[in-house]
C-alpha cells in the first residue's frame, strides 16, 4: 500500500519537475528541476529494492547536475533568467518526436507480456539484475568500460588548449610549468 | 545492529548536541586566541534576533532551498551511522548512502552562492565545486577501502569486521585521507575557502538572521556526520572495554570532532588552486595503493 | 514576555569596521575593544549589527558608509569614531542603541533593496559594499528587469568567450587598506583588468605617531587574516595593541617563529604577488624580521591582472605598507 503511495507521489514529482525544466527561464532552476526529477526517479528504483542502484543514481546525479550547472551558466548569455527567455526550441518538431517516443514506449509497456512469478524476491535484487544484464558478458563489459574511459581521456587531451609542450616548453625542459595558476605542487 | 523507529526521532537531537558542543569548543578556542572571555553560542541568539534580508534580483527559492538542503542532507547522512548497536537504518548500502547524502553539499553550497546574486558568494560557490572535484575521489576511495576490508557496504558489517583489529591499524592512509576530506566536504577550516574571510565570508556573505543560522547549522551538522562516520568505518564502532557501546561511539565521535576543530585552527586556509594537485597527484594514488593493499590482504585471507 | 526584547538584550555586538583614509589608529582601538570584550568582527555587512566608521571625516567617504548601512539588516546601530580614545565609549553606546527595542522597531530597513539602474546591481553592491559609479559606462543602454544590466562578454585566459563583470574591491572590505579602491574587471574570479583609486584623505601623518613595529605587526596580521589563519592573526593584533601603548610586547618572537615555521603558510603564499624578486611570503618574512620594503602602488594593477580573487586579496594584503608609499 505505502509503496503505491510513494510510487505515485514520486512519479508525479518526477514528471512535474521534468515539465518545470522547460517552463523556468533560469539555467540554475532548470538544472535543479532536472535534479529533482532524477531524485524522484531514484526513489522509484529504491522501491524495487535496488538499493545500490537507487542510491547511486542520487550520488551520480547530484554531482553531474552541479557540474552541468557550472557549464550551462558558463555558456549561456542569460543564465539567471533576468531576461525573458524560453527553454524550448523547434517546438513542432520536438512535440512530434516526444509524442512519438512516448507512444512507442507506452505501447511497449502495455503489450509486453510481463512474466508473473510466485517465487519470492531474491535477497539481493541488484546482484540478480547485474547477472541478468551482464552474466557471461562480463569481460566484454569490462573492456567496454575501459574503452569508455580511454575515450573520455583522449577527448580531453584533444580538446585541451594547452598541452605539455605549452606548459613545459618545446623541449619539455622547464622545471616548473608555465601555468596561469600553480596547482600546488608545481607539476 | 538494532534498528528502532524512535532512532529516527533521536538522530536529529543527537547530531545537534554534537554540533552545539563542537561550536562551543570552537568559540572557546577563538576566545582564547583573542584573550577574551568565552561566550559560546551567544551568536545564535544574535542570529535569531537579526532580520532576514534580500538582495536585488536574488533567486530566493534556490537561495533558501540550498540552505535547507544542506541541513536535511547532513542529518540524513547519519541515518546509517550506528551509535553503539543502535542505528536508524542499517542499509545494505550504508556506505554509499552516506556518500550520496554528503555529496548533496555540492549542490547546496553552490545554490546558496548562486541564489544571492552577488559576486563574492557566487565566486565562493564555484570555489566549493572545485574543492569537491579535488577531495571527492580520494574520499570515495577511502570509503571503498573500508568497505573492501569488510567485504560489504553495510556499515554494520564494517563494524563487525573490526572485532579483532580496527581498520585504522591496517588502513592508516585511508583513515588520514578520510580525516582530510571531512573538513573539506563541510568547507570547514582549513578547507574553508568557500566561506573565506577574503571574500567577505564567501557563500555566507549575504546571509543574515535565520537564513544564516540554518546554513551554519547545516555546516556543523555535516562536519559532525563526517566525524561520526569515521568511528564505524575505521575506529571499531562501539567496541571498547567497560563502557556500553553507545558511550564508546559518543566518546570516539567527540574525539574525532574535537581533533578536527582543533587541528583546523592550526593552519591557514588551504586554497583550492593549491590543493588540487595534492589531491589528484598525492592523495588519489595513495588511496589507490591503500585499496590495492587491502584487496590483496582480503584475497590472501 | 517580549521575545524580541529578550533576544535583543542578549545579542552580542558584531561590528563591521569601515576605516577612512588615515584612520588606522582608530581602527586599532576599535578592533581592540571588539576583541577584548569578546564581540565579533563582521566579514560582511549582512552579518553585522554595529557599523563603526573609524578615522577622520573625509568628504568622499559618506557614500560608502551609506551603502554599507543600507545593506545591514538590523537590529543595527552606527557610530563614527574619530579619536582612538573615544572608541570604547562610542562602541558601548552604539551597542546599547543596537539593543534598544523601541529604536530598533522604529528602524525598519527596507526588506527589498532598491532596484533602479542608478543603484546598480547587487552584484557590485555586496562585493565591495561600495562603488556603483564605476560600471554604468561599460554597459549597454538597455534596461533590464531588476535594473541589472547584462554582463559584457570577452575572451578569457583559456580562449573562451565568457561574461565580464565590473566589481570594485574596497574600500568597505575587512582586512583591506584604508581608502583603497581597486576597480576590477573579472571573469568568474579571474581579474582581467584593474584600476587603482586612492580616496582623498591624509593617509600618512598618523604613521609617525606609533613605532614601526606597530605597522609591521598590523600588516602581518592582516595578511594572515586574508590567508585564513584567524588565530595567528588574532595573536598578531594583540601584540600590535600592546606595541601601540609603547611597550615592546614579549610574545613577538615566539609568534614570529610560529608564523615563519608554518609549512602550509609558506606553501600557500609562495609565488603570490611576485614583484622584483619577492612575493607575499618574502614580504611577510620581511615584516617579521623588521624590514619595511616599499613597492610603489602603481605596480598593483600589473600584479593583479591574471590572478584569481584569493591571490589578488593576498597580493593587496602583502603590499599594505606599499600602498602608503604610493599614496
Amino acid at each position: 500500500m505505502w509503496r503505491d503511495v510513494v510510487f505515485w507521489a514520486c512519479a508525479v514529482l518526477a514528471v512535474g519537475a521534468a515539465v518545470a525544466v522547460f517552463r523556468v527561464d533560469s539555467m540554475a532552476r532548470a538544472t535543479f528541476a532536472l535534479l529533482a526529477s532524477f531524485i524522484a526517479t531514484a526513489v522509484t528504483v529504491l522501491l524495487l529494492d535496488l538499493a545500490y542502484l537507487g542510491v547511486l543514481v542520487v550520488l551520480m546525479m547530484v554531482m553531474e547536475m552541479v557540474v552541468m550547472a557550472v557549464f550551462m551558466v558558463m555558456y549561456m548569455m542569460n543564465p539567471a533568467g533576468l531576461m525573458p527567455m524560453t527553454m524550448v526550441h523547434n517546438q513542432r518538431g520536438a512535440l512530434a518526436i516526444a509524442t512519438g517516443v512516448f507512444l512507442l514506449l507506452a505501447t511497449g509497456v502495455l503489450v509486453t507480456p510481463w512474466p508473473e512469478s510466485a517465487a519470492p524476491r531474491p535477497a539481493d535484487p541488484a546482484r540478480q539484475l547485474g547477472e541478468a544484464l551482464m552474466g557471461d558478458r562480463m569481460p566484454t563489459m569490462i573492456v567496454l568500460g575501459l574503452a569508455l574511459f580511454a575515450t573520455m581521456v583522449s577527448t580531453v587531451v584533444l580538446a585541451t588548449d594547452r598541452g605539455r609542450y605549452d606548459r613545459f616548453g618545446d623541449r619539455l625542459d622547464r622545471d616548473h610549468p608555465h601555468d596561469p595558476t600553480s596547482g600546488g605542487l608545481g607539476r | 545492529m538494532v534498528e528502532t523507529w524512535w532512532g529516527g526521532l533521536l538522530l536529529p537531537p543527537v547530531l545537534v548536541a554534537f554540533a552545539v558542543a563542537g561550536a562551543a569548543f570552537d568559540s572557546v578556542l577563538t576566545a582564547r586566541a583573542a584573550g577574551a572571555p568565552a561566550r559560546p553560542l551567544r551568536s545564535v541568539v544574535g542570529l535569531l534576533a537579526q532580520r532576514r534580508r534580500r538582495t536585488a534580483a536574488a533567486d530566493a527559492l534556490l537561495w533558501r532551498g540550498g540552505a535547507i538542503a544542506l541541513v536535511v542532507a547532513a542529518v540524513l547522512a547519519s541515518a546509517a551511522t550506528p551509535l553503539g548497536h543502535h542505528v536508524v537504518g542499517d542499509l545494505s548500502v550504508g556506505v554509499v548512502w552516506f556518500n550520496a547524502m554528503e555529496v548533496v553539499a555540492w549542490a547546496a553550497v553552490w545554490l546558496v552562492g548562486w541564489g544571492s546574486n552577488s559576486a563574492f558568494p557566487l565566486v565562493s560557490g564555484y570555489r566549493f565545486v572545485a574543492q569537491g572535484l579535488a577531495y571527492e575521489l580520494p574520499h570515495m576511495f577511502a570509503l571503498i577501502t573500508a568497505a573492501l576490508g569488510a567485504g560489504s557496504l553495510r556499515v554494520g558489517d564494517v563494524v563487525a569486521a573490526q572485532r579483532d583489529v580496527w581498520f585504522v591499524v591496517w588502513m592508516p592512509v585511508a583513515f588520514l585521507v578520510y580525516l582530510v576530506s571531512v573538513p573539506a566536504m563541510a568547507f570547514f577550516r582549513p578547507f574553508d575557502q568557500a566561506a573565506g574571510a577574503d571574500a567577505g565570508g564567501g557563500v555566507l556573505a549575504e546571509l543574515s538572521g535565520v537564513d544564516r543560522l540554518v546554513f551554519i547549522a547545516g555546516r556543523w551538522l555535516l562536519l559532525v556526520s563526517g566525524a561520526a562516520m569515521a568511528v564505524p568505518l575505521f575506529l571499531g564502532g562501539g567496541s571498547g572495554p567497560l563502557l556500553p557501546g553507545w558511550a564508546w561511539s559518543v566518546v570516539k565521535t567527540a574525539a574525532v570532532l574535537a581533533l578536527l576543530v582543533w587541528a583546523g585552527r592550526r593552519f591557514p586556509t588551504i586554497r583550492v588552486d593549491r590543493f588540487q594537485e595534492v589531491a589528484w597527484l598525492v592523495l588519489l594514488p595513495a588511496t589507490l595503493v591503500q585499496a590495492l593493499f587491502v584487496s590483496l590482504v582480503v584475497v590472501a585471507r | 514576555m517580549d521575545l524580541t526584547a529578550w533576544l535583543l538584550r542578549r545579542t552580542p555586538p558584531c561590528v563591521f569596521v569601515l576605516t577612512t583614509p588615515g584612520g588606522d589608529l582608530v581602527r586599532f582601538a576599535v578592533e581592540r575593544v571588539v576583541r577584548e570584550r569578546g564581540w565579533r568582527a563582521a566579514d560582511s555587512p549582512a552579518e553585522a549589527n554595529v557599523l563603526a566608521v573609524a578615522g577622520p571625516r573625509t568628504p568622499d567617504f559618506d557614500q560608502y558608509v551609506e551603502r554599507v548601512w543600507e545593506s545591514m539588516p538590523g537590529p543595527r546601530a552606527r557610530t563614527h569614531i574619530t579619536e582612538a580614545s573615544e572608541a570604547a565609549n562610542a562602541l558601548a553606546e552604539a551597542a546599547a542603541r543596537m539593543r534598544d527595542v523601541v529604536r530598533q522597531k522604529a528602524d525598519s530597513p527596507s526588506p527589498t533593496p532598491r532596484r533602479t539602474a542608478s543603484s546598480g546591481s547587487d552584484m557590485e553592491h555586496s562585493a565591495s559594499c561600495a562603488d556603483h559609479s564605476g560600471h554604468g559606462h561599460h554597459m549597454s543602454d538597455m534596461e533590464m528587469p531588476g535594473g541589472i544590466p547584462m554582463a559584457d562578454r570577452g575572451e578569457d585566459r583559456d580562449g573562451l568567450r565568457l561574461d565580464v563583470l565590473h566589481v570594485p574591491l574596497g574600500p568597505a572590505l575587512p582586512h583591506w587598506p584604508a581608502g583603497l579602491v581597486v576597480h576590477t574587471t573579472v571573469q568568474g574570479d579571474v581579474i582581467r583588468a584593474a584600476r587603482v583609486e586612492l580616496l582623498a584623505g591624509d593617509r600618512t601623518s598618523w604613521r609617525a605617531a606609533v613605532p614601526g613595529l606597530v605597522h609591521r605587526l598590523d600588516h602581518a596580521a592582516r595578511l594572515l587574516a586574508v590567508a585564513g589563519w584567524a588565530d595567528a592573526a588574532a595573536t598578531g593584533r594583540r601584540l600590535r595593541d600592546r606595541a601601540v601603548d609603547g611597550a615592546t610586547p614579549s610574545g613577538v618572537d615566539g609568534w614570529a617563529r610560529r608564523v615563519r615555521r608554518s609549512r602550509v603558510l609558506r606553501w600557500t603564499l609562495a609565488g603570490v604577488g611576485g614583484h622584483d624578486g619577492g612575493d607575499a611570503l618574502t614580504r611577510l618574512h620581511g615584516w617579521l624580521a623588521g624590514h619595511d620594503a616599499a613597492v610603489p602602488v602603481d605596480v598593483l594593477p600589473d600584479l593583479l591582472v591574471g590572478t584569481e580573487l584569493a591571490a589578488a586579496r593576498l597580493t593587496v594584503a602583502s603590499l599594505a605598507e606599499e600602498v602608503r608609499a604610493g599614496g
